[in-house]
């Protein structure tokens, strides 16, 4: 089977779904609207009718389940966290025709089947095509069956295989389109994201930058005391008393100032702009690749420009693992509601979940956590 | 999880959204060709079980005939085929609702969804847009068809109208879809960082980092040793001592050394560049008082490009520092070997020696001046020492032109 089908919309495209509560938001209220407005139009023709509203609030139940299982900074959703909704829809679909048995609704009017193709458009940025397939393969059995037991009345406009069809399509269709949804993202993105795998080589010109940034700093370090004495020793031809206790000092200003840049990481630089304390004892941020540099020099960069952030409050800690891999802690204090706080996180968020393993988000502690692996050599 | 991944692995906003319409746009044509699909059995059954078999033939050929056009316009999506699947899918549309009337009256009133699963096609119109507008203007043209139909057909056949509810729930679902999307990306704009930025600045920073550890180490060979010189030597200097001093401040007030590893090595060929490096490094450790014997075994080329015999001279050079400033001895070896795979580089003093695991954090020598440069070739160093047995410290550097090259 290809990859791409085991690959969800939501892990090849994060970002496009940091927004996704709406999606099943939206989704759960169209089921309710749609349900309720279905079983009000056809209320004298059930012979349940409360049933059926209870079958559609274990379905918008599901929808609602998924909502909360999606929103920003929780875990990925994957088939566990499926399971619970979709065992609702099933319950909610064999309620529904238990109580249709007695009544005198066509096929064609059952809410049941537009209800699981919004369940598996709910699903679909956060299943893989071979996920989306198997749960539109059950339910399309469980509509078939639910039909042909549910649905009598329907005889007298179709034949039997045609009522078992109607109620399959709705689910089929579904399937297909949600199928479909996610694939196409998948390979899509996939392909565009080849595209752009590698970085490009550094420029001529960006290598000159470089250098001219640095022999300016060492210049400016050199250039005021070191470099005039050690001129002006060589032009003399001799060293005095005096030229030696200066070579000393300045040789031991020079050393603790090599000494001091050696040891600073990039998390030290980006620590002298900003309130964040770092701890890095073993001097984990440098074997951080670039692309993890970048997506956790967002997160900090935005953090320490927010004005909701308190002084003092970002605390950061990298501890070196038995298997050589890193684990790092980020602490935060955000002076934000929760939806605000969350928005603000969520995309650096996501952007780190594509560098990173295992990370996760402690609300209450307004703690981030990950780990990064040890680096091929 | 991509921890190695060479980019940021995700797509530019822009980018995203085409693909997610795209994606709700092939999704839309799914639905289309598997409402069609569905309905060739359904009418094969129902006009069976109303025995008129002899007259299936006509209207399946129509929903043949839409899905053909679906299919064109999947594999060839573009604004001419969406035109003439709007066009011709609506005349086989009304063909198809004409051909079920003739064959049982009843159905138009009691199996509407049969007859409106080619409308519903209709309103999905679009095969691969890349925009949500296009899209929705297609979807509510594709209405304005499945409309026509609706309203036509009852007229044609002199009975009283059924709403169609399929088509406009299709409608509103594509423009709901295409709304969102657009909501999505303007809040996604608005929140989402320029990550593409964000990149390119972390690797300037790297960049910038990697010239400030080699300035760092070129400043520890050249200002430091000579401060070093200074502090050490009484009257007067002679006059190599004076051009070096000279050649060392003259070399930091211009950028290019930050290029070039080891400028005091001027090395000239791939194979023949580090002996001749070497051979000048003995010269000049000669005459600040250190003399350097040099076996070579190497039993194969050096293929080193310049910059890469660069480095490793820069490395040794700093070595045979350590060997003049702290063993004690006024003696050292340096032997050179090869192999296919790799170049190793053997320094050996019979000095004081040190416990390497002691050597505070503080001291850059061997971490700046040596290791750092020739793990920059991919290589690796070794030191072996105890204090009072003297100093081994071996190179070993991939036998190829290097990183640079």
């Amino acid at each position: 089977m290809h990859r791409s089908w085991r690959v969800t919309p939501q892990e090849t495209d994060p970002l496009s779904w940091f927004t996704r509560p709406l999606i099943p938001t939206v989704l759960s209220s169209v089921l309710a609207i749609y349900g309720t407005v279905s079983i009000a139009l056809t209320w004298n023709l059930l012979a349940y009718p409360l049933l059926e509203l209870s079958a559609l609030a274990l379905a918008v139940l599901a929808c609602v389940l998924v909502q909360r299982a999606t929103l920003p900074l929780r875990k990925r959703f994957g088939t566990r966290q499926a399971l619970l909704p979709l065992l609702l829809t099933l319950t909610a679909l064999v309620v529904s025709a238990v109580g249709g048995r007695d009544s005198q609704l066509l096929v064609q009017h059952w809410w049941v089947p537009v209800g699981i193709g919004i369940l598996l458009g709910t699903l679909s940025p956060y299943s893989s095509v071979r996920q989306l397939l198997a749960y539109g393969a059950i339910f399309t059995a469980a509509a078939t069956v639910g039909a042909a037991y549910g649905f009598p009345a329907s005889n007298r406009v179709w034949p039997e295989l045609s009522v078992m069809l109607i109620a399959a399509s709705g689910v089929i269709i579904a399937t297909a389109a949600s199928a479909i949804f996610s694939g196409v993202i998948v390979n899509s993105t996939q392909l565009l994201l080849r595209g752009t795998g590698r970085p490009g080589p550094v420029t001529e010109a960006a290598n000159e930058e470089a250098a001219r940034q640095v022999e300016r700093r060492t210049l400016a370090r050199l250039g005021t005391r070191v470099a005039p004495f050690l001129q002006s020793v060589a032009e003399r031809g001799t060293v005095s008393e005096e030229d030696r206790a200066l070579a000393g000092q300045l040789a031991r200003q020079l050393r603790a100032d090599l000494v001091s840049q050696a040891n600073r990481s990039w998390l030290d630089s980006l620590a002298l702009y900003g309130p964040i304390y770092v701890v890095d004892p073993d001097h984990r941020a440098d074997a951080m690749n670039t692309v993890q540099r970048a997506a956790l020099r967002g997160l900090l960069l935005a953090v320490m420009k927010n004005p909701a952030t308190r002084d003092g409050s970002l605390f950061i800690e990298l501890r070196s693992q038995s298997d050589g891999s890193t684990a790092v802690a980020l602490s935060l204090d955000l002076d934000l509601p929760e939806g605000r706080r969350t928005m603000m996180l969520a995309p650096y968020y996501l952007t780190l979940q594509t560098a990173v393993q295992d990370l996760s988000w402690d609300p209450a502690r307004e703690l981030l956590k990950f780990q990064f692996p040890a680096q091929r050599p | 999880m991509t921890a190695e991944a060479a980019r940021i692995v995700v797509l530019p906003r822009e980018l995203a959204s085409g693909v997610i319409t795209t994606a709700v746009s092939r999704a839309a044509l799914g639905v289309a060709i598997a409402s069609v699909l569905v309905a060739i059995p359904l009418v094969v059954d129902v006009l069976l079980a109303r025995d008129a078999a002899h007259a299936i033939a006509f209207p399946i050929a129509c929903l043949v005939g839409i899905l053909a056009l679906l299919t064109i316009m999947g594999v060839w999506p573009s604004n001419a085929s969406r035109t003439v699947f709007l066009v011709i899918g609506t005349v086989l549309s009304f063909v198809y609702a004409i051909a079920l009337f003739e064959v049982d009256s009843t159905l138009y009133a009691d199996a509407g969804f049969l007859f409106n699963r080619p409308l519903l096609a209709l309103v999905l119109v679009g095969g691969a847009i890349r925009r949500p507008l296009p899209g929705f203007l297609w979807s509510a043209a594709g209405f304005v068809c499945a409309a026509i139909v609706s309203v036509a057909t009852p007229l044609f056949l002199h009975v009283r109208f059924v709403p169609s509810w399929g088509p406009i729930l299709s409608l509103w679902v594509m423009s709901a879809a295409f709304l969102a999307i657009a909501l999505i990306h303007s809040t996604q704009q608005r929140n989402v960082p320029d990550l593409a930025k964000l990149e390119e600045d972390t690797r300037r920073l790297d960049l910038e980092n990697q010239f400030e550890q080699r300035a760092a180490a070129i400043v520890h060979d050249t200002v430091l040793s000579d401060l070093t010189v200074v502090m050490t030597t009484a009257g007067a200097l002679d006059d190599r001592a004076r051009d070096r001093l000279r050649a060392d401040v003259a070399t930091l007030a211009d950028a290019t050394w930050l290029r070039e590893s080891a400028p005091a090595l001027g090395i000239e060929s791939p194979d023949a560049g580090l002996r001749n490096g070497l051979l000048r490094l003995v010269s000049l450790y000669q005459w600040r008082g250190l003399t350097v014997d040099v076996a070579d075994d190497s039993e194969h080329v050096v293929r080193f490009s310049t910059e890469t015999s660069a480095v490793a001279g820069a490395a040794l050079a700093a070595c045979l520092d350590n060997v003049l400033n702290h063993s004690g001895v006024t003696t050292a070896e340096v032997v050179l070997g090869s192999t296919p795979e790799e170049v190793t580089i053997m320094v050996v003093d019979n000095g004081v020696g040190f416990d390497p695991e002691a050597v505070p954090t503080d001291r850059l020598g061997i971490r700046s001046s040596i290791v750092q440069r020739i793990e920059s070739l991919g290589g690796s160093v070794r030191i072996f020492s105890r204090p009072g047995h003297g100093t081994s410290v071996l190179f070993a550097i991939p036998n190829r032109p290097g990183p640079h090259a």
